[in-house]
């Protein structure tokens, strides 16, 4: 019944692809990189197969060579942008049009959430599958998307999400389009390698990839009972502790404290120049983000993954990874009063060692 | 109860002699404070006009600025010029230099000498050419 | 069941006490023999006599509790001092049972039937009372009118009566009607109707005159009115209007089955409440569906439009307004393409003081005139002072500043003029990441009578952008320490990574970071257009097409 199935995708052939493709990204070479992509489609790759199997895989290898430091961040949005242009290109490709005969379903990016790919990714998948598609775009606010819903009256809302700090927003989103009785799927590396967020935040399901996103559509999700005066809340009761809500609000002076402090007690710190010093508040305030937002959904692994990563990302750019331990130390001393967060700073603190191992949380860089 | 800090603005005015009036601002000028400049120097120089000469803005302890408190000079300014008053902007802090220059308003607010004819107040039309009344 | 201890006196030795009793009473032996009925009793229970069987001629509730006591097994709700119960006749009665220890048992009857209706009453207001508040917030949480015909539907096909069918006011003679039967999936379609056909229709389906609802015999009904899954088995269907408050609101036609109990009277007024609520929700939704379109139109004009690639030149932009709801506000940008591949383009970027709508409507008219104005393009000033006294108003010192930027691709570049008028200078970054401002300014329109600008000549190499934007960006308020200014030198030195992107990344990357630095903060209005010398030229269908080929 799909593009997909229906034809068996030679492997040999979407290797070369994706060959060809990955060669002209790095290069930043627009037309060789389409020229890679409609070669591929003419000698017989579907065009499913060329946005998942091709196009996907490219883009998640341009995330990891700009966290191993072989690619600059223009290097990095050159690529996706050309990725872009190719996929609306595709479009307009005979092997890409296709005639809505579902209904209607919109496709949007968490407010903050710059990652727009993934989700254009999925948009056209579900076109090439018949779905009418209204993808929103990267960004998008809450209060835009619960128009849109009343506007439109879609299926369902697909809502992506690539970086774990924006679940706390994900969260308002999905509270809203459930109460506008609109089902919520949601996607995207931040909520989980195993979706927990996307469950523990209320939405209707998850999905892992654009396949599984098609497959429960077409089995058709439950709209959500729209009697129930759901508070937000119970999804999370352990935020009535306040400890997120106070982490988060006073996150600009916990970020001015620390930096003061660490650099006490970093003696390389007196000789950063004013750019080394406003990374390291980034850094700082990257820290207080992921620290929020584990406290948000109440998971460990979260913080320590991110604390795992981050510390991968500073030694490939020759910054001593000791002074991460040392920030957690400073934001331990400060948050005397918050048993949940120092809980996840000290577990975090263990799980620095010399050589970390590196899981990547979220499929790109830090917000 | 706590009063969280508000954005602060504050407008003095003060007869100096027969003919100056000195108007002293404290906080940012922006879109929620420049209708109360405006309205205060509107108020005062219509009633004040035929002894005043000179207006001073007195901008020692002003805060931020928009394009709105910029509108609101630039409104003064008119106001001053059908009321045959001298306009002076004074103590102008570095911020409030940098949007006047930008803006490619600073000669035409503070230089005494910059000849332009005025837009004049009740004038249904936009003004064209030289003005006859002149 | 202790039976060991005895009454001071025995339910015989009491006969006189209630031989005379207001309530029936009933005296039987422990095998369930009747001893004497008092004269009430004798009343309601009159195939009772002394010597029968409770079994045999007294009602079956009665004769159970009575063996069940006796046995000493306790009452069905298996509390033994719970009174049984049951009906005699039209009424119901209590039994509260009085035993001796010879287990006589003496079974004073208690007219329970009004107690009953009222309990009865209360309980079945209570649930409508439920389902009326559970009602209205299904409807409320949409605000779209499909979906909520479909909730309207559902709601009414499980709570009210076997099927619903509800017809929307329509076009002509076509009409959207949405049905539901029991739990089975809403259905949609659009039906042609000759409203004269069925009483009551056109009025409900115009909103005027008001109508009551009513009962129509379902063999006149129409077919349409009946889903395909209850032809032939309809008993009984009912005619609500929905109140449209102002507008049309359509009908809500009830449908139950022959095998059930017909509407009763309370089943209508129940009906017509809901109906009341639904009528309500679904105006509210025809509202917002108006509005929005109005909006939306509106809009349209005043949205910055999408920019694409124009004869050689690459153009990207970006905006968000600052209002969380908003989408328009004080900043703009267009890009104008010249004709054909010699004649520049021209680009416009500004900002208007001001916030909101009233700020949204002097950006349309500027430009609209800047529009009229583009024959002038090839002379900034002059555009610009024509458009400074478009906009002179004696009334007020609204003012805007703007950028103007005229474009054409040459062979190894794009040449540029760029001239600000009030604006700041737009940056641009060269091929090895060096930042240049531009060397232009000039004066604000809308205030002055005389307007000065100079203007700027630029070559951009291949992979160089020229950035125009709004102090929006350089004015955000944020980053880690959460109240410094973006400012220029961030902004810079943004710019400078931005070396060889595409005009969109470049963009992107500028919005990102600005948005990134406010995180959940206020801001300002924010607009980014980019322009670029592309690599290459456009991606199209029909380039790619040939691409493809030439590599097979």
């Amino acid at each position: 019944m799909t593009v997909s199935t229906s034809l068996r995708p030679d492997q040999r052939l979407i290797r070369t692809c994706r060959e060809e493709l990955w060669s002209a990204l790095r290069d930043g070479d627009e037309h060789a990189a389409a020229t890679a992509v409609f070669a591929g489609l003419e000698d017989g790759v579907p065009a499913e197969a060329v946005l998942m199997e091709v196009i996907a895989p490219s883009q998640a290898r341009v995330g990891q060579e700009w966290a191993a430091n072989r690619m600059t961040v223009a290097q990095e949005h050159v690529a996706t942008a050309i990725n872009e242009r190719v996929i609306a290109a595709l479009a307009h490709h005979p092997a890409g049009r296709v005639e809505p005969r579902h209904a209607r379903v919109a496709v949007a990016c968490v407010e903050g959430e710059w990652h727009a790919l993934p989700a254009r990714l999925l948009s056209e998948v579900l076109r090439l599958r018949g779905w009418r598609v209204d993808f929103l775009g990267a960004h998008v606010p809450t209060p835009h998307l619960i128009a849109h819903l009343h506007r439109t009256g879609p299926e369902a809302v697909l809502l992506s999400a690539s970086i774990p700090t924006h679940l706390p927003t994900a969260h308002a989103a999905i509270t809203a389009c459930m109460a506008a009785g609109v089902p919520v799927l949601a996607g995207g590396a931040a909520f989980g390698a195993d979706g927990r967020y996307a469950r523990s935040l209320g939405a209707s399901d998850w999905a892992a990839d654009a396949a599984t996103v098609a497959e429960l559509l077409a089995a058709g999700l439950p709209r959500p009972d729209p009697t129930a005066m759901h508070h937000p809340i119970e999804d999370l009761p352990h935020l009535a502790d306040q400890e997120y809500t106070m982490i988060a609000q006073s996150r600009s002076r916990l970020v001015k404290e620390t930096l003061a402090e660490l650099e006490e007690r970093f003696l390389p710190m007196r000789e950063y120049s004013s750019r080394q010093r406003r990374h390291t508040a980034e850094d700082i305030a990257h820290v207080a983000d992921y620290l929020a937002t584990a406290l948000y959904v109440d998971d460990q692994e979260l913080f320590t993954a991110f604390i795992g990563w981050t510390a991968g990302i500073l030694t490939a750019r020759g910054v001593p990874a000791r002074s991460l331990a040392l920030t957690l130390d400073v934001l331990d001393s400060q948050l005397k009063d918050f048993p949940r967060a120092r809980a996840l700073l000290e577990r975090a603190g263990h799980g620095l060692r010399p050589d970390p191992h590196i899981p990547v949380p979220g499929n790109g860089k830090p917000a | 109860m706590t009063t969280l800090p508000q954005p602060y603005f504050k407008l003095t005015v003060e007869r100096v002699g027969r003919h100056t009036l000195i108007v002293r601002l404290f906080g940012d000028l922006d879109h929620e404070s420049s209708d109360e400049l405006v309205e205060t120097l509107d108020q005062r120089l219509r009633a004040e006009r035929a002894e005043l000469d000179e207006l001073h803005l007195d901008f020692g302890e002003l805060g931020a600025v928009d394009s709105m408190g910029l509108s609101a000079i630039l409104m003064v300014h008119r106001y001053c010029e059908a009321a045959h008053v001298h306009l002076h902007l004074d103590r102008r802090p570095p911020h409030l230099d940098r949007i006047l220059t930008v803006t490619g308003t600073l000669a035409y607010l503070t230089d005494p000498c910059a000849q332009h004819e005025p837009v004049r107040l009740g004038d249904t039309s936009p003004p064209r050419g030289a003005d006859p009344r002149r | 069941m202790d039976t060991s201890k005895t009454s001071p006196a025995g339910p015989r030795e009491l006969r006189a006490t209630w031989a005379s009793a207001p309530y029936p009473v009933v005296l039987a032996d422990r095998a369930g023999g009747v001893i004497e009925l008092n004269d009430a009793a004798s009343c309601i229970l009159p195939e009772v006599r002394p010597g029968d069987w409770l079994h045999e001629s007294a009602p079956n509730w009665l004769a159970d509790a009575h063996q069940r006591l006796s046995r000493g097994i306790p009452s069905q709700n298996g509390s033994s001092s719970a009174p049984a119960g049951g009906r005699i006749g039209e009424r119901v009665y209590e039994a509260h049972p009085t035993r001796d220890p010879d287990g006589d048992v003496v079974w004073w009857l208690v007219d329970d039937t009004d107690r009953r209706l009222a309990e009865e009453a209360l309980r079945s207001e209570r649930e409508r009372t439920a389902f009326l508040a559970e009602a209205s917030n299904a409807l409320l949480s949409s605000l779209n009118v499909d979906r909520c015909m479909e909730v309207t539907a559902q709601l009414a096909a499980t709570h009210l009566a076997d099927a619903a069918v509800i017809v929307a006011p329509g076009k002509g003679r076509r009409h959207p009607m949405t049905s539901c039967v029991g739990e089975n999936p809403v259905s949609r379609g659009t039906v042609e109707i000759d409203t004269s056909a069925m009483p009551g229709l056109s009025e409900a389906l115009q909103g005027f005159p008001p109508v009551p609802s009513r009962w129509i015999d379902p063999a006149s009904a129409p077919e349409w009115v009946i889903p395909e899954e209850m032809r032939g088995s309809v008993g009984s269907v009912v005619i609500t209007p929905l109140p449209g408050h102002g507008l049309p609101g359509g009908v809500l036609i009830l449908l139950r089955s022959a095998d059930h109990t017909a509407f009763t009277e309370d089943a209508e007024i129940f009906a017509r409440l809901f109906a009341a609520r639904a009528g309500a929700a679904l105006s509210a939704a025809r509202m917002y569906a108006e509005q929005s379109s109005i909006t939306t139109t509106l809009m349209r004009e005043l949205l910055p439009p999408s920019l694409h690639q124009v004869n050689g030149v690459e153009f990207a932009g970006g905006y968000r307004a600052s209002g969380q709801s908003e989408r328009v506000g004080g900043d703009f940008y267009d890009v104008h393409p010249g004709a054909d591949a010699d004649q520049e383009s021209l680009a416009v970027l500004g900002d208007v003081c001001g916030k909101g709508l009233e700020a949204a409507v002097l950006t349309g008219k500027i430009r609209n005139t800047l529009h009229a104005l583009l024959p002038l393009a090839d002379d900034h000033q002059r555009m610009l002072r024509l458009l400074n006294t478009a906009l002179l108003n004696s009334h007020h010192t609204r003012f805007a500043t703007l950028v103007l930027a005229s474009a054409v691709r040459l062979e190894r570049g794009v040449r540029l003029r760029v001239t600000s008028a009030g604006h700041p200078a737009p940056l641009v970054v060269r091929a090895d990441g060096t930042v240049e401002e531009a060397e232009t300014h000039g004066s604000l329109v809308g205030v002055l009578r005389d307007i000065k600008s100079a203007t700027a000549a630029i070559d951009l190499a291949v992979g160089e952008t020229c950035l125009l934007f709004t102090d929006g960006i350089t004015e955000a308020r944020g980053g880690p320490l959460g109240d410094e200014m973006f400012g220029e030198s961030r902004l810079r030195e943004a710019l400078g990574e931005c070396a060889g992107m595409p005009a969109e990344a470049v963009v992107e990357r500028v919005q990102m970071l600005a948005a990134q630095w406010v995180g959940r903060g206020r801001h300002d209005d924010m607009a980014v257009v980019a322009i670029t010398t592309p690599r290459g030229g456009p991606l199209t269908a029909m380039t790619l097409g040939s691409l493809g080929r030439r590599r097979a």
